[in-house]
Parts: C-alpha cells; sequence; structure tokens
C-alpha cells in the first residue's frame, strides 16, 4: 500500500474521520495556512482553539504554519509517490484556496460527509428549505443515532 | 515555514507561541485565548451540552439552555447529525426546534453555495429606504472596542472579543445596531464577527448579517431596550439612563432610523 497523506483543515477536526483514515494508513498534517489567513484574518483566541483540538486528537498530527502549497510540495518532495487528499470545505472562499493548491500540488479532494441532500433547486427561504429536508433529515439522525 | 509542536507544558505556553509564530496573520489587539478550551467531546458530554426540551422554551434568553456548541461543529469536531440523533433521544417532539436550529446551519450553507461568489455582495437592495451607498464601510473604533454609548451592547462585545462566543440573540442586536443604528455596511460587521467567533462560518455568518441588514430579507431587523430587558436583564445592564440610545418605542425608533421609508 503506498503512503497516504491525509491534509486536514479546520473544518475537518473530527476523531472519527481520522481514525477511519488512520485505520487506511493515512498519516495526517495540519497546515496554518498563511496564504488563507492573510485572506481571512482571525484572532488568538480561534488559533488556539484550533490548535487545542489538534493537540488533543488521539493521533499524531503534524503541525505546520507557512503557504499551505509551499509545505505540501516538500512533503511529496520528501516521499515521492506519497498520495495526498483533503477534504472539501463547506466555506466557498477556503474552498476555493484548497482546490487551488490541490491542482498545483496534485492532491485528492473529497466530497464532505453531508447529513441529507440538500434540495435539488435553489431555495432562499428556511421553512420551504426545511419541509423539504426535515423528513431525510429525521431520518438520518434516527439511523445514525443507532450506530454511536 | 514553521514545524510546530504538539506538547506545551500549560496553555500560557500555546498562547505565548501563538502570539510569537501567527503575529503577522493575527487581527490587531485581543492576544488572550478563549476561556472555551478546543477539545474533543464524548457522546456524554456532548449530551450534557444538550437539553431539546429547556432548549425549546429558553433558547432567546441570554442565560437560556443553548447548548454553546457551535464552536465544535463548526470546526469539524462533531457533526450536526451526531447531534440531532442525540437530541432525539428524548423524543420527537422535545428535539424539533432543536433539530430546526441545526437545519439553520444546513439552509445557510445551501444558500452560499448557490451564490459561491457572493459571500460578500447585498444579496438584494435593503429594503430601509437608502442606498448601499449611504452606509459606511468602517466598523467605528467605539464599537470595536466595546465603548458604545449601551452599556448593554459594550457587555455583548467583551463577550463577543474575550471569550469569541456570543449569544445568538445579542448577534442580532450587534449586527442591528450596526447596520441600522449606526449605518454601517453589514460586510465591515460580518468581517468583525468573523474575525472573533469561535464558531465563525462565512456562510450563517454572512447571511445572518444580510438578514438583519435586509439586503437578504423582506424587511430590516430592529430592537429596542425593552426587548433587551425581557431577554437579557437578569445578566445585562439595561438601565435607560446607560442605553440612551436604545430606549425608545419600535415606532420611534423606525420613524428615527429610517426616515426616508417612512416617507
Amino acid at each position: 500500500m503506498s503512503a497516504q497523506l491525509f491534509w486536514l483543515h479546520e473544518e475537518v477536526l473530527s476523531e472519527a474521520l481520522i481514525q477511519t483514515h488512520a485505520a487506511e494508513g493515512c498519516r495526517f498534517l495540519f497546515v496554518f495556512d498563511t496564504v488563507w489567513l492573510t485572506q481571512r484574518p482571525v484572532s488568538l483566541k480561534r488559533i488556539q482553539f484550533i490548535y487545542e483540538t489538534l493537540v488533543a486528537l488521539p493521533i499524531e498530527i503534524e503541525i505546520v504554519f507557512g503557504d499551505a502549497a509551499q509545505v505540501l510540495k516538500q512533503k511529496v518532495l520528501q516521499r515521492p509517490g506519497v498520495r495526498c487528499k483533503v477534504v472539501r470545505s463547506k466555506d466557498p472562499e477556503l474552498a476555493t484556496r484548497l482546490e487551488s493548491v490541490a491542482s498545483e500540488v496534485g492532491v485528492a479532494v473529497l466530497e464532505r460527509p453531508r447529513w441529507f441532500a440538500p434540495p435539488a433547486n435553489k431555495v432562499t427561504r428556511f421553512f420551504k428549505f426545511y419541509n423539504a429536508v426535515r423528513g431525510e433529515a429525521l431520518h438520518a439522525a434516527r439511523d445514525h443515532g443507532s450506530d454511536l | 515555514m514553521d514545524q510546530l509542536p504538539s506538547k506545551f507544558e500549560n496553555r500560557e505556553a500555546l498562547t505565548a507561541l501563538i502570539a510569537e509564530t501567527f503575529e503577522s496573520v493575527l487581527i490587531k489587539g485581543h492576544r488572550q485565548p478563549s476561556p472555551i478550551h478546543g477539545q474533543v467531546l464524548s457522546e456524554t458530554e456532548l449530551a450534557e451540552c444538550i437539553q431539546p426540551a429547556r432548549y425549546a422554551r429558553t433558547r432567546n434568553f441570554y442565560d437560556g439552555a443553548v447548548s454553546r456548541l457551535s464552536p465544535f461543529v463548526r470546526q469539524g469536531i462533531v457533526d450536526r447529525k451526531t447531534l440531532a440523533s442525540i437530541a432525539l433521544a428524548g423524543g420527537d417532539k422535545p428535539a424539533e426546534k432543536f433539530i430546526q436550529e441545526l437545519i439553520w446551519g444546513e439552509f445557510w450553507q445551501h444558500i452560499a453555495e448557490g451564490r459561491p461568489s457572493g459571500l460578500w455582495q447585498d444579496a438584494e437592495p435593503y429594503k430601509t429606504g437608502f442606498l448601499a451607498d449611504d452606509y459606511a464601510l468602517e466598523l467605528p473604533q467605539d464599537i470595536a472596542t466595546g465603548t458604545t454609548p449601551n452599556a448593554c451592547l459594550n457587555h455583548f462585545i467583551r463577550d463577543l472579543q474575550e471569550t469569541g462566543y456570543v449569544h445568538n440573540h445579542a448577534r442580532m442586536y450587534l449586527a442591528a445596531y450596526v447596520v441600522h443604528f449606526r449605518r454601517i455596511r453589514w460586510q465591515a460587521g460580518a468581517a468583525w464577527f468573523l474575525a472573533h467567533l469561535l464558531d465563525g462560518d462565512a456562510a450563517a455568518n454572512n447571511y445572518s448579517w444580510q438578514w438583519v441588514a435586509s439586503t437578504f430579507g423582506s424587511k430590516p431587523y430592529i430592537f429596542n431596550l425593552e426587548n433587551v430587558a425581557k431577554y437579557c436583564g437578569n445578566q445585562v445592564d439595561c438601565r435607560p439612563e446607560t442605553n440612551p440610545e436604545l430606549d425608545a418605542s419600535y415606532e420611534a425608533l423606525s420613524a428615527r432610523l429610517f426616515p426616508v421609508r417612512a416617507l
């Protein structure tokens, strides 16, 4: 099995997700991406919350501060043949940044898990959306409950 | 590129490392961590935070039984489906309101996905009688520093800046104050919130600001001191003499804030 590197970002600090990919032999990398943090500046509180979560997760995660594209290029150079993957972001702007780096470095972008499928048509009022998805949302949550 | 450590003697050591390493990208000021710690939560710990029946009755109150798990959802530490399944364990009826609020988060996501380039653009014109150009671009200093003429709002601003968590009702009060009482573009307030909130999610945050502003809704959201006192009065200074800009009826406020629309 070839080496795999899972590029974590600020929306996917899930122990369950990490354990699933660890079972497939992945190593984990989190980059505090200077390009993204310059585009979307945050307070120390937010960085600390993310950092504390990273070190609390029960698996080794390499933590780096730098330009994510440069960091990932270096990781690929250090381990030729390594397969990198990242989960698509919910945030349209972060998604653009991740996809740009992924395209530059050759990282596979995985679809993010969803609670339920959104309506096929664009719905712009909440209760139309709610009425369209409520049944599937409850069904999925009940099914999930039996897995917990 | 800096390789960062994953072990620290104590929390202060981590804060010091972040303050030094991240100096070039952090927003100015505010170099203290939140009292809310980043951590992995067990199912038992999650269940202790979720009280669906009390949530349904009290969620709009400043000291209501809200879960305060939004920072953990934002960072993907726990997902909304898991929270819904925990809530449902106590029965469908009590869980309904809690789950509806979880689905609000998915709704904002759906909206943002439908307009991926529109996160910072007005979805619709303001319904306030003013044009977008009538609103200032920058957040005034007294708002940024929590020194407005209104004690209750300063309290909520301290929550934002010192903890990174603000009750949802207080977020609406702050947003309405910024946009309608001070006539600042919602984008300035949305960026301010995103920088500080531990649960800062661009879709939910920005479209909620637009809803308050009326650029993603049919009318502007406003509030008065009586409303703040009803929901926050046992925790926050809501005296008329310390909140002079807010102490008025809705009719008087509408006439003052939206004089063009009233014509």
